[in-house]
């Protein structure tokens, strides 16, 4: 049931498609999604190449739950060497993509090599097929899954739009309209490889060897752990609860996180965009339905989720929720990175306001804004410098003080100067800055953990880290707030042999540090894991954060700590101890 | 005495789903775990609460005249 113990491997320069048994030892030493794929790709992919080469290869990785009636376990791992960053990039999409794959008798999917004409991948139980894509070349990610379920009838499908066909580092890939394998340019290896969408349909279901045990089992696991207090808030409100605790507590980035709170939050927060709600949304199998469908006089769109609002509306200064949803509408169908794509814009508008170049767009400015997808992914006017992030942009305009990024990936929703062990997870996260690898201001800002000392955060940045590689490795969707304890009583059913929550955390350990051994082998060090200065410089003016900043030798200190606590040496390199203990 | 309390988010269930409410301590001082109480709510459901625009610990004291606002425990991120 957990495995269906086969990995398609499909070349798109030979157009040959095989299947080759699961690696059973490495898929117990990592699981499934987010470490089996690292894994694979770090014994496939020679060091040093173009990620957008066909040397690079996409992984679609399903997890040992992926398919079953586990809540929250209809999460695909999408893995590559980034685009945008060089390292090793894992994303998660939700949807019902993974469940479909597993039905058609794969655990995974390995893409290798370039097609010389726009094609897509049909999968459809022993069936695999590449079809013509000339047609839906140029086109949306919206129309492209319309005309393919024109075509094949009920399919599932994850396709890219313009911005992955342009090879833009914050192209992302999209299913069922508005999900999406977000960050790093993982659109562009798509786009690379002329691989315009695959599509998935699966018949042959998974079977458990005892069902009423199993489902008696789950049934007690939801009602005491899934449908909870603690996870209300996902089904009630979604991630755009999160802008009042964020506004409250000084974390919000505003005006290319030059503030920590935004004057017009209330425009554009959970009451806000409740007010809009036609329809709630969930992925396979998940009873928590955190996606919104909402609807005003000019647009529709599922969304907008948090990241959105934080980084295209206040840190865009845009408080006009219309403009907000429809430009997150317009993402979705491109294909770009909301994170990155809001992130930069705001560094254009801040560049402009200062007059070091000017870009045309100032904050608050929504009409020029909703002009920017558009001008972006199609590499036009002052979109074809801005479609390539703000690492680029600093680099070739100055402000590198103030480009909010980490190994040129574009930070996310939280000021790290209001969370000091955000600073640390954006700084030691594995595909460059990002929230979801350890997000430990739901403790300390939002929590009772002091956010302006480093004291413990090493620690907490770690076991956050080990946590979520097991969560996205088995794959469990990460707004279940579940414990280690209860991943391994979860997994023990699902793989029939007895898994404790300390076996979960070798795991997850062994899957960090495969991944920091993956981007040492491309070059990455201790330097590459600093913060931008701003965060070290320049004192927040307003709101619970007013006078706060991440002073950089406290930076040092943490990130020092860390390091040893993880077994690396003071370059951050993984020392061979570690890599015996690990069996790395 | 009495306080104004803001319940953010799911947390509006705790007072028949309204957004603001006038509460009369049941005695002063009181803190802010005894009117978790007063209101059904568990620790488990809260992220943080601040008192008059400051987080507050749950054994924070109440006399009256204050403004609470309790936020939602959120997860993922
Ligand atoms: S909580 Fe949201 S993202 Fe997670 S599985 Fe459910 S609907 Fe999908």
């Amino acid at each position: 049931m957990a495995y269906t113990g086969k990995v398609l491997r499909v070349n798109l320069s030979t157009g040959k498609a095989e299947t080759e048994a699961l690696n059973d030892k490495w898929a117990k030493e990592y699981l499934g999604g987010k470490g089996l794929s690292i894994k694979y790709l770090y014994e496939e992919l020679e060091p040093g190449i173009d990620p957008l080469s066909e040397k690079n290869k996409l992984v679609l990785m399903t997890g040992p739950i992926t398919g079953t009636i586990v809540p929250n376990s209809g999460k695909l791992a999408v893995a590559a060497k980034s685009p945008a960053t060089g390292t090793i990039l894992d994303c998660s999409i939700g949807g019902h993509f993974a469940p479909q794959l597993k039905y058609a008798g794969y655990d995974a999917v390995i893409i290798e090599g370039k097609s010389n004409i726009p094609v897509y991948l049909f999968i459809d139980d022993d069936r695999v097929e590449l079809r013509s894509a000339a047609d839906m070349w140029g086109k949306g990610a919206h129309e492209t899954e319309h005309m393919i379920s024109d075509r094949l009838g009920e399919v599932v499908t994850m396709a890219i739009g313009q911005a992955g066909e342009n090879l833009l580092p914050m192209s992302c890939i999209s299913t069922e309209l508005y999900r999406q394998a977000g960050r790093g340019g993982i659109g562009a290896v798509m786009g690379s490889k002329n691989l315009k969408a695959v599509s998935v349909r699966g018949s042959k279901g998974l079977k458990a060897p005892d069902i009423r045990k199993l489902s008696a089992a789950l049934n007690k696991i939801k009602k005491e752990d899934t449908l909870t207090e603690d996870n209300m808030w996902a089904y009630s409100d979604g991630t755009p609860m999160i802008v009042d605790l964020s506004q409250q507590t000084g974390i919000l980035p505003t005006r290319n996180f030059q503030e920590g709170t935004f004057d017009e939050f209330e425009k554009v927060n959970s009451e806000a965009v409740k007010a809009v709600t036609k329809a709630k949304k969930a992925c396979f199998a998940c009873p928590l339905a955190c996606g919104k469908y909402v609807e005003t006089g000019t647009t529709r769109v599922e969304g907008p989720e948090y990241e959105t609002i934080a980084l295209c509306s206040s840190n865009c200064g845009i408080s006009d929720l219309e403009a907000v949803l429809e430009f997150n509408r317009l993402c979705d169908d491109y294909c770009l990175d909301t994170i990155s794509a809001g992130n930069t814009i705001a560094f254009a508008m801040e560049m402009t306001e200062k007059g070091i170049h000017d870009f045309g767009i100032r904050f608050g400015d929504v009409e020029k804004f909703l002009q920017m997808p558009e001008l972006m992914s199609n590499k036009e006017g002052v979109g074809a410098d801005l479609s390539q992030g703000v690492s680029y942009l600093a680099d070739k305009y100055g402000g590198k003080e103030f480009a909010m990024q980490v190994k040129k990936l574009e930070i996310p929703g939280y000021e790290a100067r209001g969370s000091w062990s955000m600073g640390l997870a954006y700084g030691t996260a594995d595909r460059g800055a990002c929230h979801l690898r350890a997000w430990p201001a739901a403790v300390e800002a939002f929590g009772d953990i002091d956010p302006f000392t480093i004291e413990g955060k090493a620690e907490l940045v770690i076991d956050m880290q080990n946590d979520n590689s097991v969560k996205f490795s088995a794959i469990f969707c990460d707004f279940w707030a579940l414990s280690t304890e209860r991943m391994a009583e979860i997994l023990s059913l699902i793989l029939e042999r007895e898994v404790t929550a300390e076996e979960l955390t070798t795991i997850g350990d062994r899957v960090y540090c495969l991944a920091r051994l993956f981007n040492e082998r491309e070059g990455f060090t201790r330097k590459d894991d600093g913060l931008p200065e701003r965060i070290h410089k320049d004192e927040l003016t307003t709101g619970a954060t007013k006078g706060k900043l991440l002073p950089k030798d406290e930076y040092d200190k943490m990130l020092s700590e860390y390091y040893k606590i993880r077994g690396w040496d003071e370059d951050g390199k993984v020392t061979a101890d570690k890599k015996a203990a690990l069996n790395l | 005495m009495t306080v104004k309390l803001q319940l953010k988010g799911p947390l509006k269930k705790y007072a028949n789903n309204k957004d603001l409410v006038e509460v009369k301590l049941e005695a002063t001082p009181c803190t802010l775990a005894e009117l978790l109480q007063q209101f059904n709510i568990p620790a488990s459901a809260i992220s943080f609460i601040t008192v008059n625009e400051q987080k507050k610990g749950l054994d924070a004291a109440l006399n009256g005249g204050e403004a609470i606002v309790m936020y939602p425990r959120v997860a993922g991120g």
